[in-house]
């Protein structure tokens, strides 16, 4: 990790002082779908076309794909080289590992496509939520939470860390 | 260790061994508290770095995701160990994530990842949060109290006083046993040593009770003993068998003394008788022969004065003592009466000083003070004044008086005054001063009869002085002395 990453990830984390803003609801964002690369196994067959990267697509959000660049542009995940992807098409989506989907772009995504693949699907709101999306930001007090959908994940064979579960909502229905 | 020597063995080896205890206790109980202490502080590092380590995973999820109430939840799962009183998520910038704090307990310092930082009463350890890709994300605070360590040492120590009291009592109580069993045959032979010292019977035996050094020293002290029994009997015998033969002698000699002088007194008399017929019916007899013939007789007369000095020596020696308390003073004035039958002389001044009474045979103490006084009378009488002084002196620590008989005579040579006292001794020949040689030989054997010593001082033509006592406690100087009379 570079040292300006660092610095810069070390800001995002730390607490709000008088002289530093609090980090922005879409850099928190960022941060977390960096961080998924962290705690939820793909199976290895999902690299078989890009071995050395591991690709974070953004559809519909330009300032959650530009803090993602700004923050963890260049950094590796599992060994992998984290690539920021901006989705625009169907077919795009199902090339990445982790695919945010904006708040009214559900319709757009091809849910039918990606159910069965090894994409984790995060958004936010009901509607990601019914269309079958895994991973949902939960406004929470002041902050972000998370609510898995924890069985839509394993049915997409993605093994998500107990470590994350705990601090998230677990949802094991369908 | 100060243990006084003059206590008994029993005492000595019941404190050494007391002391060596609890010196032992004492010193182990020091070294395992203070290993103990230092056991319990690593241990209580390590297992902050085992919590912290263990509480990390979870807690990087908690930073990773800003989820503070999880984390804190995490942190309050610490409860459950009364030691740990405070824990913190500090993220890099240094502000605090989560935050567990027991009541009373102040925030916790910033430290370094991997410092610790242990005080008098607590330990405070930081480690890094890292997240799943090993990167560190925050850090973890735990600051646990060393109250329990102290706890610990204290139940401790407890402990060890108590296993001192226990082991000073058994080790009284061995110690007890062990100092008996050893001083026991120790004090049975000092007992056994007094004993032989106190009758001097040389047939008791020390008991050999054991196979140890002490036994071995009894067994010396019995061989020493059969050797010095046997070695007194002998010398018994010894001593019997001596005694019988000085005894024999002495009566042989008295024997002979009194045959001597008896038996030659006949053929003496025979001469004497014959001689005297002779100077008193020879018609034709020369001046010259009447010489020879008086020369004769006086020769005769000196052999019966020998012949009864020899019989009166013999006497002194074999009669028994007759004891009494003397006036002193008395005897030698009558002494002095007897051999100035004619009363005072104008050329001769005895002077008899007051003296002190003794215990002793009258008849032989006036014969000491005979032979003395007349002594000096003979050996002063070519002086114009003879001066002679009977008086008696106070050796200093001594109650017995010395007595002294001094003249202003001829003297003689101190440098032979050791065989003035034997029998037919004389330093001066009868032309100058008629005698037998024989007076001064009874005088000292009848003072050593009597337990006291006779010396003389004197040097050529300065007079002689005489002392003599008669009890065997007095200090008397060296019998030839140089000094001139005073």
């Amino acid at each position: 990790m570079s040292r300006f990453r660092v610095v810069l990830l070390a800001i995002l984390l730390s607490a709000p002082t008088s002289a530093q803003l609090p980090p922005s609801s879409d850099e928190l964002k960022a941060v977390f779908l960096y961080h998924f690369g962290q705690y939820i196994t793909w199976p290895n067959d999902v690299y078989s076309h890009t071995p050395d990267s591991f690709v974070i697509g953004v559809w519909g959000s330009h300032g959650v794909e530009r803090a993602l660049v700004g923050a963890v542009q260049g950094e590796r995940v599992r060994g992998r080289k984290v690539v920021i992807r901006r989705i625009v098409e169907r077919l795009e989506a199902l090339q990445c590992q982790v695919l945010y989907l904006a708040p009214g772009i559900e319709d757009e995504a091809p849910w039918a496509e990606i159910s069965d693949l090894p994409i984790l699907t995060v958004g936010e709101g009901d509607e990601f939520e019914l269309r079958g999306g895994m991973v949902c930001f939960v406004p929470l007090r002041n902050r972000i939470g998370l609510r898995i959908w924890q069985s839509r994940a394993a049915k997409a064979n993605l093994v998500i860390n107990s470590q994350l579960l705990r601090i998230a909502e677990v949802r094991n229905l369908p | 260790m100060n243990v006084p020597f003059n206590s008994s063995i029993e005492a000595r080896l019941r404190t050494v061994i007391v002391r060596a205890c609890l010196t032992v206790i004492c010193v182990t109980g020091l070294s395992l508290m203070v290993v103990e202490c230092v056991i319990l502080r690593h241990h209580a590092l390590q297992s902050l770095q085992v919590r912290a380590r263990i509480l990390s995973s979870g807690l990087a999820a908690s930073v990773m995701f800003e989820n503070p109430e999880d984390a804190t939840s995490l942190l309050h799962t610490l409860r459950g160990d009364p030691n740990t009183v405070a824990a913190a998520v500090i993220l890099p910038g240094g502000s605090v994530f989560a935050e567990y704090l027991t009541p009373g307990q102040a925030p916790l310092p910033a430290l370094s990842i991997g410092e610790h930082r242990i005080t008098v009463s607590d330990l405070v350890h930081s480690s890094a949060i890292l997240s799943p890709e090993g990167r560190p994300v925050g850090a973890l605070v735990i600051k646990m109290s060393l109250g329990f360590v102290y706890q610990r040492l204290l139940y401790f120590s407890s402990i060890t006083v108590l296993i001192m009291v226990c082991t000073a009592v058994l080790a009284l109580f061995i110690s007890h046993r062990i100092g008996r069993r050893i001083s026991q045959p120790i004090l049975a032979l000092a007992a056994t040593a007094n004993r032989v010292q106190t009758t001097r019977d040389f047939s008791l035996r020390a008991e050999v009770s054991s196979r140890d050094e002490v036994g071995m020293l009894a067994e010396s002290f019995n061989s020493m003993l059969a050797l010095l029994q046997q070695h007194s009997v002998h010398l018994e015998e010894k001593v019997q068998e001596r005694t019988v033969q000085l005894v024999r002698a002495c009566q042989e000699l008295e024997a002979f003394s009194y045959s001597v002088s008896h038996d030659l007194r006949a053929p003496v008399r025979t001469i004497s008788g014959f001689t005297q017929i002779l100077l008193d019916e020879a018609k034709e007899m020369t001046p010259e022969h009447a010489a020879y013939l008086g020369r004769i007789m006086s020769g005769v007369e000196r052999m019966n004065s020998l012949m009864d000095a020899l019989l009166d020596f013999s006497r002194v020696t074999n009669c028994a003592l007759d004891t009494h308390l003397i006036d002193m003073t008395s005897l030698a004035k009558d002494v002095v009466a007897e051999l100035l039958p004619d009363g005072p002389q104008p050329n001769i001044h005895i002077s008899v000083h007051k003296m002190q009474p003794c215990r002793g045979d009258p008849m032989l103490v006036r014969q000491v003070f005979a032979n003395l006084i007349g002594n000096a009378l003979k050996y002063s009488r070519k002086r114009e004044v003879a001066v002679i002084s009977v008086y008696d002196e106070r050796v200093p620590g001594c109650d017995a008086p010395t007595y002294v008989v001094r003249d202003n005579g001829a003297g003689f040579d101190a440098v032979r005054a050791t065989r003035l006292f034997e029998v037919f001794e004389r330093f001066h020949s009868p032309a100058e001063f008629e005698g037998t040689g024989v007076g001064l030989a009874i005088t000292k054997r009848i003072v050593e009869r009597h337990g006291g010593k006779i010396w003389a001082r004197s040097s050529p033509d300065q007079g002689a002085s005489f002392y003599f006592t008669l009890t065997a406690d007095v200090r008397t100087p060296e019998m030839s002395v140089t000094s001139p009379m005073p």
